[in-house]
């Protein structure tokens, strides 16, 4: 709140008192006081221009406060020229447009003289901004024709009003900084029908106008003035037309349609010769040149039917579509639509262009795609045929596979019964057999190795079950079985049960369980031999004979057998050489005496498929050492001592004899000759 | 703000309608009285202790003055000015507080027996002219302080202490138009709003 002091109570009862006295309105509103109290108006006068009937002044006006263009006329101008003079200030506010300057004020002043005010033009006229645009390029076309329209559209709203200008040229057109454009100048327009106007003849009075030619002006300028304004014929709105033709001329060129004096220019106009705009200025569109043609066109009847007319022509090449006057072609439409829809046109190319692409690239693919179709398709063929070639060969296999497995069942056969002989056997077998490692006979497993192995196996495995007494034993078989089976690995352990009794056989299976393993690969005709070999010189004929025949009965011939087979022979298996290719055993005694057959009574050579048997200064003499030879053709026996072949069902093969010539007995002879052929 | 106060003044209700005297003056209307009781009680009060009322008497005293001027309202005739206004305003606060004071002294005469001098209280029109005044201002600023800045105040208030424009300029940090701007808005206001409430509460037509 307020802090009393005296002044202040002092100062408040003195506004209690005054709350009903009457204010004095220059306190509360000193620019009405101001204005209230003005006796003149305008101000600050300043001449700025002088035209053919009247001067241009700028003033302040001190009622607005503003600056306003004047517009008085000459100081020796005749009163005549009052009438004409208000005549044009009416006029021209009769035209309240964006495009048409403004008229403030009409009026008399003291002097008893006419005047009116209007705005205060600012920027340049249009024919200083040509001249710009023509030195040094400012005011592109695009904003020259901008002006232009703004022009038109002020002509049009005069027209709409029943006014024309009459006096249409750049000088009269101001253009200011911001794309202000004001049609100025009304002086020589007229109201259409109105009764109101004066003769023209009467304003060219020179009398009336001495100062006309003093100022150099004339009614109207040439080169944009209309034939028909020259002869002083009627005037219409295509007289405008004409004009504004003229302006666009100038629009385009930044030059004058016509040159040359006055009378010259005259002359022209009148005959209609004007130079069309393109030819006068380089980068003139010929539409709108045709444009200016049409408007300027010598018969008012040829000329735009009105403004908007024109106007639509022009705004038709800006929208960038081909004015009417312009009589184009299918190209330059083309080119106009292009230059209409640049983006839309660019946009739909580039997407043409795409397609385009993308088909090709599709079509492209497309084909590669068949190519290696048609490749698969070949590749398809080929393996086809090749799997009917391999279904060809499975089936001949399978029908291998059905004989082989018709002989083993044969063979099974052949098993079963001799197992069922020797069935009552094996359930007799002593004990005392087995302690020995033989449960059964050695002929018994020559025979049938791998079921003695498997009876064998299994009552091993029995005894280690049932009689935990005699293990040591039982493994000890067990080491001899795992060795036959070639599972010297398997055998190791077990041969280290007895080491003392096994010494060798173990250390050999110690050294073949390093080197060698069953599971991946075969034993070899080679190892065998290599095997067999150890073992005979560590005298374990039997085991050896075992060995082999295991191995026969599991693996069967294969390349080199030979080797394996003599090495049975021990220090004579140099005397035998095996010949696979011809299936020809050769047996060179070296006049030694030694048997084809073990001490076990077996006979190894039945592992080999002996055709033709050489007997080589042997010692043989007796047939039945070579009894075993089942497929026996060709026997040369020439190198032993054999007299008499014996039963020849034991060679059902036998073809072909070779003998000494006293060899054989007659009687043997005669035996013989009827199968064999004896040479 | 300054805008907003405007429109404040045009719609001002006691433009409209009856004054509170012409209001007070009908029987019917209750809410008339209220608001004469605001308008009254306070400057009625302060009068009654510049008259030297003791505060024991101040309340019922005040609403005996209040009740009688309600009472004389209706009474009064029309087109009278402020000066009479005021004049009969002394009259009856006269009259109430001689009333008061010689019941008072018959009463202390009749308790204490002791002689009373004729207390010849101070000059009522002068006191009451004056607490008008205090009283009406006190309204007009109440009111201007509810419509306008601290600024415009401050600028009004350091006129009335009789400073300059230009001190008053450097101390706002404002140009001098703003000050002579702020200054006259205030100043005009002040005076519409002291010849409204003068003329509503003065019995002027």
């Amino acid at each position: 709140m307020m802090t009393e002091s005296n002044i202040q109570t002092q100062a408040l009862n003195q506004l209690f008192d005054q709350a009903f006295d009457e204010r004095d309105p220059a306190e509360q509103s000193p620019l009405y006081v101001d204005l209230r109290s003005l006796e003149e108006r305008y101000v600050q006068a300043e001449l700025i221009a002088v035209g053919g009937m009247k001067r241009i002044l700028k003033v302040l006006d001190r009622h607005s406060n503003r600056h306003v263009a004047m517009a008085r006329l000459h100081e020796d101008a005749s009163d005549l020229l009052f009438d004409p003079f208000i005549r044009e200030a009416r006029l021209t506010a009769l035209l309240e447009h964006p495009n048409v300057i403004s008229v403030h004020d009409v009026g008399v002043d003291k002097e008893e003289k006419p005047y009116f005010t209007m705005d205060l033009k600012v920027g340049d006229g249009l024919d200083v901004v040509l001249q710009k645009a023509l030195a040094d390029g400012g005011y592109p076309l695009s904003d020259r024709l901008d002006i232009f329209l703004k022009v038109c559209d002020a002509i049009t709203f005069a027209h709409s009003r029943d006014v024309i200008h009459l006096d249409l040229k750049p000088a009269n057109i101001q253009v200011g900084d911001y794309g202000e454009v004001l049609v100025c100048d009304w002086g020589l327009g007229k109201l259409i029908g109105s009764n109101d106007e004066i003769d023209d003849d009467e304003l060219l009075n020179p009398d009336l106008l001495s100062g006309m030619t003093v100022y150099g002006q004339v009614k109207g300028t040439p080169g944009y003035m209309a034939p028909e304004q020259i002869r002083g014929e009627d005037r219409d709105k295509r007289t405008d037309i004409y004009a504004l033709g003229g302006l666009l001329y100038a629009v385009l060129t930044c030059r004058p349609p016509l040159a040359g004096d006055t009378d010259t220019m005259q002359q022209a106009a009148l005959s209609g010769d004007i130079v069309p705009p393109t030819e006068r200025g380089s980068g003139v569109p010929e539409s709108l040149s045709a444009v200016v043609m049409k408007a300027m066109a010598l018969k008012p009847a040829d000329r735009y039917a009105s403004v908007s007319d024109l106007i639509t022509d022009i705004r038709a090449f800006l929208g960038g579509f081909s004015p009417v006057a312009y009589e184009s072609g299918l190209s330059t439409e083309f080119l106009l639509f292009y230059r209409r829809h640049r983006v839309s046109c660019n946009l739909a190319a580039a997407f043409v262009a795409m397609v385009v692409l993308v088909t090709a690239l599709f079509v492209d693919r497309l084909s590669a795609k068949r190519v290696e179709a048609e490749m698969l398709a070949a590749r398809l063929h080929v393996e086809k045929q090749e799997t009917e070639t391999l279904a060809a060969r499975l089936r001949v296999e399978k029908e291998e596979t059905e004989t082989l497995a018709a002989r083993l069942r044969v063979e099974k056969e052949d098993s079963e019964a001799l197992l069922r002989e020797v069935g009552l056997l094996t359930t007799v077998l002593p004990v005392d057999l087995v302690a020995t490692g033989d449960q059964f006979s050695h002929d018994f497993f020559y025979q049938l190795p791998l079921v003695s192995y498997e009876l064998s196996m299994r009552s091993v495995n029995d005894m280690i079950r049932t009689e935990p007494g005699r293990a040591d034993q039982a493994r000890e078989q067990l080491a001899y079985l795992y060795f036959m089976s070639t599972e010297f690995a398997k055998a190791k352990p077990h041969f280290e049960i007895n080491p003392e009794r096994m010494r060798g056989l173990a250390r050999v299976n110690e050294a073949l369980a390093e080197s060698f393993d069953p599971d991946k690969h075969k034993t070899s005709a080679t190892q065998l031999a290599g095997i067999i070999k150890t073992l005979i010189s560590m005298n374990r004929k039997v085991q050896a004979g075992k060995f082999l025949a295991y191995d026969y009965a599991s693996l069967g011939y294969r390349e080199g057998y030979g080797l394996a087979v003599t090495a049975m022979f021990g220090d004579h298996a140099h005397c035998f050489n095996y010949e696979a290719e011809t299936h020809t055993l050769t047996i060179n005694g070296g006049g030694e005496s030694f048997s084809l057959q073990t001490q076990q009574k077996q006979y190894p050579l039945r592992f080999l498929p002996i055709k033709r048997l050489i007997l080589v200064d042997t010692v043989i003499s007796d047939s039945s050492e070579i009894t075993d030879l089942k497929i026996l053709e060709v026997a040369d026996l020439r190198g032993s001592q054999i007299t008499s072949m014996g039963d020849l069902n034991m060679f059902p093969q036998l073809k072909t004899l070779i003998v000494r010539p006293d060899q054989l007995s007659q009687e043997e002879e005669i035996r013989l000759r009827p199968q064999v052929r004896i040479e | 703000m300054d805008q907003q106060h405007k429109i404040n003044l045009s719609e001002d209700p006691w433009k409209t309608r009856l004054t509170l005297i012409d209001r007070a003056r009908d029987p019917n209307d209750s809410q008339a009285w209220d608001e004469f009781t605001d308008y009254y009680s306070g400057f009625i009060r302060m009068v009654l202790i510049k008259l030297q009322v003791t505060r024991d008497d101040l309340e019922d005293f005040s609403q005996d003055v209040l009740l009688k001027l309600w009472q004389g309202l209706p009474k009064m005739e029309m087109g009278r000015d402020d000066a009479r206004f005021r004049a009969w305003m002394g009259t009856v606060i006269r009259n109430a507080v001689y009333n008061h004071c010689s019941q008072a002294t018959t009463r202390k005469r009749r308790e204490t027996n002791a002689a009373v001098a004729d207390v010849a209280p101070p000059d009522i029109e002068d006191i009451i002219e004056s607490e008008w005044r205090k009283h009406i201002i006190a309204l007009v600023i109440e009111r201007l302080n509810a419509s306008f800045s601290g600024k415009a105040m401050d600028v009004f208030t350091m006129t009335l202490d009789g400073k300059s424009v230009d001190d008053i300029a450097s101390a706002m940090e404002l140009t001098k138009a703003s000050v002579y701007v702020l200054r006259n808005r205030v100043r005009t206001r002040f005076l519409d709003e002291a010849k409204q409430l003068r003329s509503q509460l003065e019995f002027r037509e």
